[in-house]
């Protein structure tokens, strides 16, 4: 039986009528300010809480921190009604439901109550601090790198969902229905994971371990994430996962939704909302997986499941069909459609465009890269090497497979080898045109020459490379997701260069992205309900918090105001705390100095 | 070497050893607990583990791993390999809400586990009852095979802010 907070309950269930009306659209005049601030019983400041104020009729949440003084001043929003919750681990939540706001400043003191119940405290820890609880329980680091790169890919690990007491044969269950999304994982881990789950998260070990010999609150946030300004927008519906995003030069916000087979934009001027529905032609539920039951979720409507998108020089989005096994084109101006079908190769993933206008992205189940060129229409895959003959052998069966999975469930019998399938992930172009890709389960990365189609391979000294990025000087950024750590790799030298990640606990940072205009380095932590910066020049790490729990984070963009904007993408939806995924904006340095109001003794 | 034959067999259209049995019959009102609300049983009729889905309208789903839902929805009866062969009368699954929401339904079968049976077909009955009113239909399902839509239905208001009504997508 789950445990679940009765506050994921009221919260999903007030947000709830909100998101089953269609996209919300309104464009209105920032006019009102809540500002004040926020202490706890005895009068003491409570310094680095969130504060948030949500709109239902927006279907929006804007969020900035306390101050040292326990101070806040909220941006100018649109007069009307919003829900506020002040959040700070280590104190209740405090919720105000219905509170009005109206032109100029409505001044709130707030008083939040110390949370004194251990069981509590342990519960508002994000997962990555439950995390290393788990792994402290398998037997060796190889189990402990496979779990983490195996384990986390759709979800977090550590959230309230993960850490349900379960028999053996549930757990058993779990990992079958695991390895039919593609997380597959070896005999040895299958055996160890039931009684580490439940020695892990039995209670008297995580109180233990979270609370004892005394509870501890995260550091309030520093720097220029201390004065940010956070911005939520819902977006699709509860079954909705919400993949990538991509920031359009006119403003808008493109993300899409693979199990409802949708496109969004957003305009954060307006907050108008609008859904696209891609074009599924003949592709059945569950796509080219169809036949073999897997990658299908049991609230799925993906037919073509769309996954990575980008803006084209030309203004158009490109959208990564992974089931459908296509490639889409969408006009915003027509709001047209042109599909390409991909007739070599499986799964499109992660889409990028290199200086000629070019399309290339990766084929994440049969280890290649395929090119889209929009100009001459034409299109090419490249076969990326594999470890070992047995892995090219299987990877190029994989027709023959698909075909037989039609007649006979071949789930069963992936066996262990699909643990170290390469799976080609992130994919960037270089300054000088070359295409370079990460291959997430075999620790390497590599080059392509995009005219003769040579290949060169690298080892990474970290495993889990994942969504990697160049920088304005050349230098390739990659986060290692299954390692806990972001690298730098300069390909004049051939040197890398890690650093280990400042969350507490254990990180999986999915993705990253690097702003060209400062070089300034940003990483999901996709485990800590968080962003965070990396300033290479001084190797300054910066973590901005996001005030929802079980945010778990794949892509990352910029706008042209500095703004940096990523998604929850935890799936299943329903482990997300409120009414379903969001679109996010974090504007570091953004908030209006709070007003001096004294602390009511 | 079965599955081989079986594979020949279902490619040259003849795995007549292998056809599910008849589907099995609702399940006797006297083997559930007392209907209140929604009610969605599943049945079948080997002793393997079949595993029931049900999918409200939030878009959650109620199943072994994920219980309960958000919205109240319960899986009042998980029937396990241990379980099967305990109980040969032990082939159905149970979920409900007591108090459902208006909207859409969706209702998904795996057949995840043959639990050393003979990894055969197997056929398969889901009943939605709801005030009364009842929808069924019967499927059969091979070993690891997941099937996410065996049935959909709707509850609707008979008028606005009235009583809720069962009916079939179709209908």
């Amino acid at each position: 039986m789950n445990r679940r907070p009765a506050r994921y309950w009221v919260e999903a269930f007030a947000s709830a009528a909100v998101v089953f009306v269609a996209t919300a659209t309104a464009s209105a005049v920032e006019t009102g300010v809540f500002a004040g601030a926020v202490h706890d019983p005895s009068g003491a400041p409570v310094a680095g809480a969130f504060v948030t104020a949500t709109s239902r009729s927006l279907q929006r949440g804007t969020t900035v921190f306390t101050d040292a003084g326990g101070r806040f001043r909220l941006p100018a929003l649109e007069a009307g009604t919003y829900d506020l919750r002040v959040r700070r681990i280590g104190y209740k939540d405090l919720l105000q439901s219905g509170q009005i706001l109206q032109d100029g400043t409505t001044r709130l003191d707030l008083r939040v109550e110390v949370e004194t119940d251990p069981n509590e405290l342990a519960w508002q820890l994000p997962s990555s601090r439950w995390m290393p609880l788990l792994l402290a329980k398998l037997s060796s680091d190889e189990k402990r790198e496979e779990f983490t790169r195996q384990c986390t890919f759709c979800h977090q690990q550590g959230s309230w969902a993960t850490r349900v007491q379960r028999s053996r044969e549930d757990w058993d269950k779990i990992f079958k229905l695991m390895g039919r999304m593609g997380g597959i994982i070896s005999a040895d881990l299958r055996a160890e994971l039931p009684d580490a789950f439940n020695g892990a998260y039995e209670e008297h070990n995580y109180l233990a371990q979270l609370t004892q010999p005394q509870f501890v609150s995260p550091q309030a946030p520093q720097g220029a994430a201390a004065t940010a300004v956070i911005t939520e927008w819902d977006i699709g519906r509860p079954a909705s996962m919400q993949h990538d995003l991509t920031v359009h030069p006119d403003g808008a916000i493109y993300s899409v939704d693979t199990n409802q087979d949708q496109l969004y934009r957003l305009d954060p001027r307006t907050n108008e909302r609008k859904a696209f529905p891609i074009p599924r032609g003949d592709s059945p539920l569950g796509g080219v997986f169809n036949s073999t039951g897997t990658a299908m979720a049991p609230n799925s409507d993906a037919h073509v499941a769309p996954h990575s998108l980008q803006v084209a020089p030309d203004g158009s989005i490109w959208v990564t069909l992974c089931l459908g096994n296509k490639v889409a084109r969408f006009d915003p101006k027509t709001e047209q459609w042109t599909i390409f079908e991909q007739k070599d190769g499986l799964y499109p993933h992660t889409l990028r465009f290199d200086q000629k206008g070019r399309a290339w992205y990766t084929l994440a189940v049969s280890n290649q890269v395929g090119m889209i060129d929009p100009q001459t229409g034409e299109q090419r895959t490249i076969r990326l090497p594999a470890r070992s003959w047995g892995q090219e052998i299987a990877l190029r069966s994989l027709p023959v497979l698909f075909w037989i999975g039609r007649f006979v469930n071949l789930t069963d019998h992936a066996g262990s080898e699909g643990v170290n399938f390469p799976v080609p992930y992130g994919i960037d172009i270089a300054p000088d045109g070359a295409v370079w890709f990460s291959q997430l389960n075999i620790r390497r990365i590599g080059r392509i020459d995009p005219d003769s189609g040579a290949i060169k391979l690298i080892d990474t000294p970290f495993p889990g490379p994942r969504r990697l990025r160049f920088d304005s000087k050349g230098n390739l950024w990659i986060p290692g997701f299954s390692g806990d750590v972001v690298a730098r790799y300069a390909p004049s030298t051939g040197e890398f260069k890690t650093w280990k990640l400042p969350t507490e606990g254990v990180e999986t940072p999915y993705a990253l992205n690097v702003d060209r205009r400062t070089d300034t380095v940003w990483i999901c932590g996709t485990n800590s309900d968080s962003l965070i910066s990396l300033e290479p020049a001084t190797e300054r790490f910066t973590i901005y918090p996001l005030p929802t729990r079980v945010t778990y984070t794949r892509e990352i963009d910029f706008d042209a105001d500095g703004g940096v904007w990523t998604s929850n993408s935890n799936f299943p939806t329903w482990q997300i705390e409120g009414p379903g995924p969001k679109l996010i904006r974090v504007q570091p340095g953004a908030a209006p100095a709070p007003e001096l109001i004294a602390a009511v003794p | 070497m079965r599955r081989t034959i079986c594979l020949l067999s279902v490619v040259v259209g003849a795995c007549a050893a292998h056809k599910p049995l008849a589907a099995p019959a609702s399940p006797p009102a006297a083997s559930l607990p007392a209907a209140t609300g929604l009610q969605v049983a599943l049945v079948w009729s080997a002793p393997v583990d079949l595993d029931l889905y049900l999918t409200d309208p939030t878009w959650e789903t109620v199943y072994f791993a994920n219980n309960p839902s958000r919205t109240g929805a319960r899986l009042l009866r998980d029937a396990r390999c241990s379980d099967v062969a305990a109980s040969p009368a032990g082939f159905v699954e149970l979920a409900g809400m007591t108090e459902p929401l208006p909207g859409h339904y969706r209702v998904g079968v795996d057949f995840i586990d043959a639990c050393k049976a003979p990894h055969d077909p197997v056929s398969f009955r889901v009943v939605a009852d709801y005030g009364g009113m009842r929808r069924e239909t019967v499927g059969t399902i091979r070993l690891e095979e997941f099937q996410p839509i065996v049935v959909e239905f709707e509850l609707r208001p008979t008028v606005p802010g009235g009583s809720l009504s069962l009916t079939q997508e179709g209908d």
